[in-house]
């Protein structure tokens, strides 16, 4: 069963000198439980379209379905409550706001349901266990190493218990042995609790670690 | 979730010190301010001691007298013989006072030192509307009134002046405008902010040599000014229109002079009628708009000010609000939390502020009452005092936090709403 399934997917960026066609025809569908990755050189498309995916971003033409619902359809607070229920983000520059600690930053996407606070904590504390960090809770994202942040990025990703994982360039940012830490939390988040995982890379060696890779070029699916 | 939006405030507010502090100030300023004229315009219609009746204690202090030939025209307060034959036989008053003497100093020699007070000539109604409080002896009584007797009372500040003491004050002689008068009460110093209710002595008006002076022209006018104690607004009307009726009557069977009614003024603390036609509100007079448009002005300059902080703190901010959106937050729920938290910044300034205010009036209390109180006090260099109870007050309160939440919607709500407005991938893909 698809869980993701874009049709068509046309994406040009227009200013008033020039129209940039940033995905053309593009068609994918990843079933639920798989863990795909995304390839291809800088400026080909990749996050725009995880962008896409993650209904962060409309394409100009084409459908976009994530778990049976079409994004063309929903409104934006629709969208909202559906990325918040469905979708998880991480980001390559872990995007953890800079003001709140580790166990906030997690909380943030439990913020947006109707949750006791009791129940909040309890879900972040589970998650931060399960990457690890459970002892960091009350830690500043300035006080942690760049895979410390990514963990913590992944525990807020992962606390609403959404469908799907998306992870733009995950390791990007981290050393080749962080970066190994995380593709094993995201393996295993796959491999145990069945998420679906979408991951935008560049390193060919952890994009052989997952199911399937889909590559880009010039705005193309080339493979 | 409020606890939450107060913990990211903090936490704002400690990871960009500058911003927070001047953002603080800049609000502690706006409410300083506006809490400084709302103080001055709430001393003016507020009950505080002694005048506690305020809102049901009338004024009718000048008349305009005019000759019916057109010759001449007298502008004055009542003659005794006014006072007695027109005001104190009103019915529609529960209480009715006639005094004068205020605008001239009391001269007092004691111990070979001169001194001059704010005092006035009263009868002995004037403390059943005025509620002075005593604390040694008691005002002279309508019997010493009557009797002429030279009694004085005075404040607890006038006694300590003149003989050291208060309650040691009672049954020593001062000499005043050539007699000499018994003290016979001491009264709790009053603050020159209670307005017509001032006085730092009081003597019967029967012991002035010329209280029953009448001029050879006109037998009605003169300097006595009269105050009114009424139940409520219906009887304010009844009063008004009975002593339309007595100046009508008037106006009817004098030969030669004439009130002109429609000049005349009366008042009380919270609504006049200066054609003595129709009632003007508080809301609706020139303290009232004061208090709104001077509110709006004193607000207005720092929002701008602040909103333009707000505005770029908004673009520091971008890349959290996108994260925020990504995982679930709608616009609405964004706006509702940089409100809030603003509101709490904005409330830090406005409790500085309030402390600002305090400051400000305990310092420079000359300064900003004498300004708005300074018919009362006709003597140079007459101490202001404030009491907790008229800068406390829970109206001025609840109206700072008002000012606070319009400072904040002002200063907020468009830089927010604007810069939410982004799409979300702009956001996430600000460097900032």
């Amino acid at each position: 069963m698809e869980v993701i399934k874009l049709t068509g997917i046309d994406k040009i960026y227009r200013t008033k000198e020039i129209e940039t066609q940033a995905l053309e025809n593009v068609n994918i569908e990843v079933r639920k439980g798989e863990f795909v990755s995304i390839m291809g050189p800088s400026g080909c498309g990749k996050s725009t379209l995880l962008n896409i995916i993650g209904m962060l971003d409309l394409p100009t033409t084409g459908s976009v379905e994530i778990c049976g619902k079409r994004a063309e359809n929903m409104k934006e607070n629709e969208l909202a409550r559906f990325r918040n229920e469905k979708l998880g983000f991480v980001f390559q520059s872990f995007h953890l706001i800079n003001s709140l600690n580790v166990l906030d930053n997690v909380m943030v996407p439990l913020l947006y349901r109707n949750m006791s606070s009791s129940e909040r904590n309890r879900r972040v504390k589970d998650v931060l266990e399960k990457v690890g960090l459970s002892h960091r809770m009350k830690h500043m994202p300035s006080q942690l190493s760049g895979g410390q942040c990514q963990r913590v990025a992944i525990a807020r990703a992962i606390v609403g218990n959404p469908e799907i994982i998306l992870a733009d360039e995950p390791c990007g940012n981290l050393d080749s042995k962080m970066g190994a830490e995380i593709m094993e939390i995201l393996s295993e988040l796959n491999k145990k609790d069945g998420r679906t995982v979408v991951m935008v890379t560049h390193n060919e060696e952890q994009a052989r670690q997952t199911d399937r890779i889909i590559r880009f070029f010039d705005g193309r699916q080339v493979m | 979730m409020l606890k939450l939006y107060f913990k990211q405030a903090i936490a704002l507010i400690k990871q960009n010190k500058l911003f927070s502090g001047l953002y603080i100030l800049g609000s502690a300023l706006a409410i300083a301010s506006v809490t400084i004229l709302a103080v001055v315009i709430y001393l003016s219609v507020a009950p505080i001691y002694p005048d506690t009746n305020r809102e049901n204690v009338y004024y009718l202090s000048i008349s305009a007298f005019n000759e019916k030939n057109g010759k001449s025209k007298f502008v004055s307060g009542y003659s005794y013989k006014a006072v007695n034959e027109w005001f104190y036989s009103l019915k529609n008053a529960k209480v009715v006072s006639a005094e004068f003497g205020r605008g001239i100093p009391f001269e007092i020699k004691q111990n070979y030192k001169n001194y001059v007070f704010n005092g006035v000539y009263a009868d002995a109604n004037f403390f059943k509307i005025y509620k002075y409080r005593f604390i040694a002896g008691s005002p002279f009584s309508e019997t010493d009134f009557d009797g002429k007797l030279k009694k004085v009372v005075m404040s607890d500040r006038t006694a300590r002046k003149l003989f050291g003491t208060e309650d040691g004050a009672i049954g020593k002689s001062v000499k005043m405008r050539g007699h000499n008068y018994t003290v016979c009460g001491i009264f709790e110093q009053p603050s020159i902010i209670a307005g017509e209710s001032y006085a730092e002595l009081i003597v019967p008006y029967t012991t002035y040599d010329g209280y029953m002076y009448e001029d050879d022209v006109l037998l009605w006018y003169g300097s006595y000014r009269l105050r009114f104690l009424v139940e409520d607004d219906a009887q304010a009307d009844a009063l008004r229109a009975e002593i339309v009726d007595i100046f009508n009557r008037f106006n009817n069977s004098d030969p030669d002079w004439e009130v002109a009614i429609n000049r005349l003024y009366m008042k009380s603390a919270s609504r006049n009628s200066s054609n003595f036609e129709e009632w003007t509100e508080f809301y609706e007079s020139g303290s009232g708009i004061l208090l709104l448009i001077g509110t709006f002005i004193l607000l207005l300059i720092p929002a701008l000010n602040l909103s333009g902080m707000i505005s770029s703190r908004m673009e520091m901010r971008e890349l959290e609000m996108g994260v925020r959106k990504s995982f679930g937050a709608t616009r609405e729920t964004l706006l509702k939390q940089v409100m809030w938290e603003n509101l709490i910044l904005t409330i830090m300034g406005g409790i500085v502020g309030i402390f600002l205010c305090w400051v400000i009036l305990y310092g420079c209390k000359e300064w900003v009452f004498m300004m708005s109180f300074e018919e009362t006090a006709t003597i140079t260099g007459t101490e202001v005092d404030i009491t907790t109870e008229m800068i406390f007050a829970p109206a001025v309160f609840l109206f700072s936090l008002g000012a606070c939440v319009a400072l904040n919607v002002m200063s907020a709500y468009i830089p927010a709403k604007r810069a939410l407005k982004r799409p979300v991938v702009e956001m996430l893909n600000d460097k900032k």
